[in-house]
């Protein structure tokens, strides 16, 4: 009998403990959750609304909205648009080429020559970071006008070197440039994490240089890759490569400048909104399935770490 | 991070390609910041340009110091603000977003890591998917959304916008507290601690380090961060946005502060700060984190 109530209040006092713990759980999550379903699902859901609706204006004073898809048709009809859409989309795979083909390339390998330790490793791992925490308006204002400037100064003789001449190829010399921050830092810290007994071993079996990267290093830092080549594909769509800093030429803009002049538009224009979250969703029904098939494949083709 | 014998240095083609790409690298920047410190100090009419005996000195070494009456004049030189004012309202923004992110993302990494149920399980598979899942071209929609609740054009409503457990840092925050041992919490509970006890007196202080990394990498994004002030803040100027629209020549009562030399001037001003922070901070701000990879 005893028992049995002392088991009664063991689990009374469980269960008292266990809705303390319950509402300590609901209250800390409360702000964050309400956070996110205004701030991330309510907007997205609104965009989606506003891509399927037009704006009439009936008088001053009333508005009215109506069900449309006439603004994805818009995209591809109006010529004006669909010609910057198909510019600015080659221009934003043409950055994204870039970081795919050098920028990623060089950031393994300069972490790889941090991992190994040589000369100066560890301030070049600095330097490497550097670009990250200098704010872009200064470091790009500084390089252009030091291209612009200083370099037909000191190299007279040479053409071609201004960044007025070759806007392009300073763009993606710039962005090259100033890339490497976190992705050396993250692949330099997971080839710290390889056992110094698997590199020893590669080195028995004559596995040094560029046959120990390929063979050891990059297989088993390969999953740090593969978060920086998924997540890679968003940029695509998302990133502005500094454009607005450089007001280069128009035929240079990137996706994710054009979308961010275009969502400047807006502010005050709400009858525009319509026409920007349109090719946004656009954009994501490309991005969507894109993703998804950069992380198949790096999951069926990419190195095992086994 | 000890350093054994296989992985000490040893010269090879490849790594003595990767010294000189590197030495070229750092040469550069060392040479666009002493070119930044120089130009700060010259004056623009009579050294920058139209130097008495050279005609430009733009690459010389300044005829006359002149970075305290440059910084002085663009102090007082854009329409409707002062350094200290733009100084200001880039601390409240960048200081406020930055740990409004931290402390949510903490929380709620805390929160999943440390309870396993259903609701855990959900929110760690959609920062997952979040990340994974671009969601491209919903900034007009967040503008009038910041709009109807009131928080356009506040740096209030910044802190609250920005104040979401998205992003890679839950998941650097999660692995943290998930590799916490669970004995430390059950030895707590037997001594009678709560919840609130138990997150606050113990868990908490053990990421105190991974909270001030994140906390400082944040806050300096934060503080470079010229687009979204300039699209969400249009009165409050911060200092990068101010120092754009300086080399534009838009906003300033006095128009020839967008010429070079106090241009570099407010460079100087502007990433001085986050140079200091990261020479007392460059451990933390490059300390141990890394990404494992991506599930779902």
């Amino acid at each position: 009998m005893s028992n049995a109530i002392m088991t009664e209040t063991k689990k009374k006092k469980t269960n008292k403990a266990e809705r303390r713990s319950n509402i300590f759980y609901a209250a800390l999550m409360a702000f964050p959750v309400i956070q996110f379903l205004i701030f991330y699902v309510g907007v997205n859901f609104k965009s989606f609304g506003y891509a399927f609706m037009v704006q009439e204006k009936i008088s001053d004073t009333e508005i009215v909205w109506h069900a449309t898809l006439n603004n994805f048709a818009d995209w591809f009809s109006n010529s004006t648009k669909l010609r910057d859409l198909l510019a600015t989309t080659k221009m934003s795979l043409v950055y994204y080429g870039a970081s795919l083909c050098v920028s990623i390339p060089l950031a393994m390998l300069f972490s790889y020559y941090i991992f190994k330790k040589c000369l100066g490793a560890k301030l070049f791992r600095i330097f490497l970071f550097i670009p990250s925490i200098v704010p872009a308006a200064a470091f790009v204002l500084t390089y252009k006008i030091v291209f612009n400037d200083v370099v037909p100064e000191v190299f007279s003789s040479v053409s071609g070197l201004r960044y007025d001449e070759n806007q392009l190829t300073h763009i993606l010399f710039y962005n090259l440039y100033v890339s490497f921050g976190t992705s050396v830092l993250m692949y330099a810290n997971k080839m710290f994490d390889i056992s110094p007994e698997i590199i020893e071993a590669g080195e028995l079996d004559g596995a040094t240089g560029i046959k120990e990267f390929w063979y050891i290093v990059l297989p088993l830092t390969f999953s740090t890759l593969s978060v920086f080549l998924i997540t890679g594909v968003a940029t695509i769509f998302t990133n502005q490569y500094n454009l607005f800093l450089f007001q280069g030429a128009p035929e240079y803009q990137s996706l994710g400048y054009y979308m961010y002049v275009l969502a400047g538009a807006t502010v005050g224009h709400e009858q525009e909104i319509p026409n920007v979250a349109a090719l946004g969703m656009i954009l994501t029904a490309v991005a969507i399935p894109l993703t998804y098939l950069v992380k198949y494949c790096l999951e069926k083709f990419g190195p095992s770490e086994e | 991070m000890a350093m054994s014998k296989s992985t000490k240095a040893k010269f090879s083609p490849l790594t003595v390609t990767l010294f000189v790409l590197l030495t070229a690298y750092v040469l550069f920047m060392l040479v666009l910041f002493f070119w930044v410190i120089l130009t700060a100090s010259k004056a623009y009419y009579g050294d920058y340009i139209y130097h008495p005996t050279v005609g430009k000195n733009i690459v010389g070494w300044p005829l006359k110091f002149m970075l305290f009456e440059n910084i002085k004049e663009i102090n007082t030189g854009f329409a409707d603000a002062t350094l200290l004012s733009m100084a200001f309202n880039t601390i409240l923004y960048s200081g406020g977003c930055s740990l409004f992110k931290v402390v949510v993302t903490c929380i709620v990494a805390y929160l999943c890591a440390r309870y396993s149920n259903w609701f855990s399980r959900l929110v760690y598979t959609v920062v997952v998917v979040t990340m994974i899942i671009p969601i491209v071209g919903s900034q007009a929609a967040e503008i009038q959304m910041a709009k109807e609740l009131l928080l356009y054009d506040q740096i209030w409503g910044m802190w609250l916008m920005r104040a979401n457990f998205l992003g890679m840092y839950f998941l650097v925050f999660y692995s943290v507290f998930k590799s916490m041992p669970v004995g430390y919490y059950e030895a707590a509970k037997i001594d009678g601690a709560n919840d609130w006890k138990i997150m606050c007196n113990i868990a908490l202080p053990l990421v105190k380090y991974t909270f001030l990394s994140i906390f400082l990498i944040i806050f300096i994004e934060y503080w470079n961060d010229y687009l979204i002030p300039n699209l969400y803040l249009p009165h409050y100027k911060t200092l990068s946005l101010a120092l754009y629209q300086q080399s534009r020549g838009q906003e300033l009562k006095i128009t020839r502060l967008q010429y070079v030399p106090y241009v570099m001037a407010t460079v100087l001003l502007v990433t001085i700060p986050v140079i200091v922070l990261f020479c007392i901070f460059s451990e933390r701000l490059m300390g141990n984190l890394s990404v494992g990879g991506l599930k779902g």
